[in-house]
């Protein structure tokens, strides 16, 4: 089976010793990568998604790779920083109707063990008045 | 057929549940609470710096308040039977009988 492997060594076997053939294989390399760069190709690898109505979404999703982790975020979504007690806007507009959300939470300040337990939560932000009148839900 | 595991009476009948107990394993159970709400908030932001040292200052706490107990009253859990002549999981209270 003749492959790009294949063509390699052939190209070390016609060239002979150790630089020259080294040189050849990273040609073949670039060649195959081109001058794109890495944002672009991961651009190019996201879906183009549609409405349902066949329009075409501003949001569409790319890739993004930050050190060890690797996540598909939003093109409107800004950070998922926790710093400072700042989110980034979720850009919710023009969003479908019924579609499930979660909203960035910043760290702040927890409450301490003894009083989270108490309270069901170690977030402050979290913890609602979810019952009103010793009765759940809406009356 | 009974087991001394179903008998929940076995385990909470042969401890006298000290109040000194029952402080331990409340400060424990307030810990852990705690340290499940920082492991909830870390697995959405695993680079949050500040969650994280929060999570190691629970778990050194809890490490210690955890051998404190097990030391005097006998294993927390079932992983925490560490006679090899024993099985002194049973010799204890549950943990919702302390």
């Amino acid at each position: 089976m003749y492959n790009e492997r294949t063509r390699q060594t052939e190209n070390i076997n016609q060239l002979g010793g150790v630089s020259a053939p080294r040189k050849r294989i990273n040609q073949s390399v670039n060649d195959l990568q081109g001058d794109i760069p890495f944002s672009e190709l991961i651009n190019r690898e996201a879906p183009a998604r549609r409405r349902c109505d066949g329009t075409l979404r501003d949001d569409v999703e790319r890739r993004t790779q930050d050190g060890c982790t690797r996540a598909t975020l939003s093109r409107d979504v800004d950070t998922d920083s926790c710093e400072n007690g700042r989110c980034g806007g979720w850009g919710l507009e023009n969003h479908p109707l019924a579609m499930v959300y979660s909203p960035c939470q910043a760290w702040r300040e927890a409450y301490t063990p003894e009083v989270a337990l108490t309270r069901g939560t170690m977030f402050s932000e979290l913890d609602l008045p979810l019952e009103a009148a010793n009765k759940r839900g809406c009356m | 057929m009974m087991n001394n595991r179903q008998n929940s009476c076995y385990r909470g009948c042969n401890s006298n549940g000290g109040s000194n107990q029952a402080s331990l394993m409340r400060k424990i159970q307030e810990i852990d609470f705690s340290l499940y709400e920082t492991v909830l908030y870390l697995d959405a932001y695993p680079r949050c710096r500040a969650a994280l040292n929060y999570y190691h200052s629970l778990k050194k706490t809890r490490d210690a308040l955890a051998a404190e107990y097990e030391n005097a009253y006998g294993p927390i859990t079932a992983f925490g039977n560490t006679s090899q002549g024993s099985w002194d999981w049973v010799n204890g209270p549950w943990p919702w009988h302390i």
